[in-house]
């Protein structure tokens, strides 16, 4: 196994070789999570520190380069804090998406029959329930919180891992060197995780950062909805909810800046995952 | 030749590397049931080297594969297969795989879609002694001299690359040598040459024989090469439409056809050497068994049939070297 990597690193080609707007996804991912992640030393203020009589300061104000909300707290700051939240729970999502999806979508695929019909028609009904009135349900029987809408949004998730993975997995299956392994001696579980799996991980990868920005956006509206993060905590769904007022009086910025990230965020995380998706596992040859 | 052995059949079957007799195939039940192979009986001794010959769709590949107890999801097989003393459909899973595992591996047609291409060669070597329980340092020193055996230089950074930074011919060696690492009794050979070139072809034959010969492991090479499997098996069995028509020695076959069928396929087949004929294509198209004539499968293509052929399958009897299913052998080489 340490053989892998020093040999797998020379055959890929270096980040500078990849293409620019990869290469601007990947650095504006890597600022957004280093500025949470040193969002006490980085933040010029406290995100939760008032201040009315400096509200709804435009960007570019001394010692607030971003401006300030209607309640007068720094925007930046609160942007940096918010990533926190805006980040990690979104990947809680992907990773237990993804878990559950690809476990159930390789049962399905390499059980076939009964099994098969049973999980995929589950997916189904799974499916088709809308995600954002599944986790407004389970925060309505639980309460606000970042725990029950990542649960929630992680299973309404599943299918959109779940069939793709499946449907892979049958026509991975199919080729030869899959008989070959059974030929062997080696047991279906053995082949499947062991040979199968990492012959579908781009797709996977692809799947996930798809539904990474789909996370990312359906728990900013639920914290836009107010029924995700708790107030005073930022994150950046809550920040576009409190800016609505100030729009209307006319200073636009508080609520930009938020959206601004969680769009430039959304995009990264797909050009960054398509560009993955595309790059590992080598050449796909014949299908 | 190919039926009843009364007398010292247990003997014979344990010698045997692998012993089918009276193989049937049937895929679905009732009204809607397919037949995919009907009365295939087939042997290969230790060390020998057994052609199986046939067209595309003759079912070939099925026997090939019904040897390691791999039949189509819904097919039911009957008749018997015995694999170094295995009875192969009546083993549970446990003793299919170790059957798999320890007593017959398979060289398959196309080497680059056979191997896992994420996985390094080493790891495929590997991955089969380890299963068997070869600490990881001798699997390793194992791998690599296997396929120095099979004449890859520099087998130390072989196992390091990758299926796709090799040739067909040289993916197709480490191949071989995977299915040897387990030093089986039988092999199967499922079209180990179609996809290379000929001269690649020529070298992995005689690879193939080498190792064979070396070891005394019995071959069941399955090939659509008459000429191919003339010049280099033992005996060769032709099949068509899920049944096997003639059994013959390899030389025998090549000059003196006992089955219409096999002298069609020997003269569609174009030559080098000799004076120049006309190259004739088989009459027709080949047939599935479900779908063949009654009593002889080929009739409808065959030039000598006439109404008796359609009575009933003929049974095989033998003519000069060959035991041939069909009723006039002597119109075909006399």
């Amino acid at each position: 196994m340490t053989l892998t990597i020093p040999a797998l690193r020379a055959r890929r080609p270096g980040f500078r070789r990849r293409p620019l707007g990869v290469r601007f996804a990947a650095a504006f991912l890597v600022l957004v999570a280093a500025t949470g992640l040193l969002a006490p030393v980085l933040a010029p203020h406290s995100p939760d520190t008032t201040s009315l009589l400096n509200s709804l300061a435009p960007p570019g104000t001394a010692g607030h380069l971003l401006g300030t909300d209607s309640a007068g707290r720094d925007v930046l700051s609160r942007l940096m804090y918010g990533a926190r939240f805006s980040l990690i729970a979104p990947l809680g999502v992907v990773l237990l998406a993804g878990v559950a999806g690809t476990a159930i979508g390789l049962l399905a695929a390499r059980a076939g029959g009964w099994v098969d019909a049973v999980l995929s028609r589950g997916m189904d009904i799974v499916f088709s329930f809308p995600s954002l009135l599944l986790a407004m349900l389970v925060v309505a029987v639980f309460g606000p919180g970042l725990t029950a809408p990542v649960c929630a949004l992680a299973v309404s998730y599943t299918p959109f891992v779940g069939r793709v993975v499946r449907n892979v997995a049958i026509q991975e299956g199919a080729r030869p060197y899959m008989e070959g392994y059974r030929v062997m001696g080696f047991g279906e579980a053995w082949v499947t995780l062991r040979h199968l799996l990492p012959n579908i991980a781009p797709v996977l990868v692809a799947q996930s950062a798809l539904s990474f920005g789909y996370a990312l956006v359906d728990l900013a509206s639920l914290s836009y909805l107010g029924l995700g993060v708790r107030p005073p905590d930022a994150d950046w769904g809550s920040m576009i909810s409190q800016a609505q007022s100030a729009i209307l009086q006319g200073s636009p910025w508080s609520a930009l800046a938020p959206g601004l990230v969680v769009l430039l965020t959304v995009v990264s995380v797909n050009v960054l995952g398509g560009h993955l998706g595309g790059s590992i596992g080598g050449k796909k040859e014949g299908t | 030749m190919l039926d009843d052995k009364p007398a010292g059949e247990e003997a014979t079957t344990r010698r045997d590397a692998l012993d089918v007799a009276r193989l049937g195939l049937t895929l679905g039940a009732g009204d809607g049931a397919v037949p995919l192979l009907a009365d295939v009986t087939l042997r290969v001794g230790r060390g020998e080297t057994v052609g199986l010959v046939g067209e595309s769709g003759s079912g070939k590949s099925l026997t090939a594969r019904a040897a390691l107890g791999m039949v189509p999801r819904g097919a039911r097989a009957t008749g018997r297969v015995t694999v170094s003393g295995v009875d192969v459909l009546a083993a549970g899973r446990r003793a299919l795989r170790d059957l798999r595992r320890t007593r017959a591996s398979m060289v398959f047609q196309d080497p680059r879609a056979s191997i896992n291409p994420v996985r390094r060669v080493g790891d495929y070597l590997t991955e089969g002694l380890r299963a068997r329980g070869t600490p990881a340092g001798a699997a390793a020193e194992r791998a690599r001299e296997l396929l120095g055996q099979v004449g890859i230089a520099d087998p130390a950074g072989a196992m390091r690359r990758f299926p796709h930074q090799f040739s067909g011919g040289m993916l197709q060696r480490v191949m071989i040598a995977g299915a040897l690492s387990t030093e089986p009794e039988l092999l199967l050979a499922d079209e180990p040459t179609t996809a290379l070139d000929v001269t690649t072809q020529a070298e992995v034959v005689a690879l193939l024989k080498e190792m064979q010969r070396a070891r005394g492991t019995g071959m069941l090479f399955v090939t659509h090469d008459l000429d191919l499997a003339a010049a280099i098996c033992d005996r060769v069995y032709v099949m068509y439409a899920g049944r096997i028509v003639e059994e013959a020695p390899g030389r025998a076959l090549f000059t003196a056809p006992a089955h219409p069928y096999t002298r069609a396929l020997l003269e569609a087949s174009p030559s080098a050497h000799g004076d120049r004929v006309a190259i004739k294509a088989v009459a027709g198209r080949p047939r599935a068994l479900a779908e063949s004539p009654s009593g002889c499968s080929f009739r409808d293509r065959c030039p000598l049939a006439d109404d008796r052929c359609a009575e009933a399958v003929p049974a095989h009897r033998t003519h000069r070297a060959s035991a041939v299913a069909c009723l006039r052998p002597e119109l075909v080489s006399p």
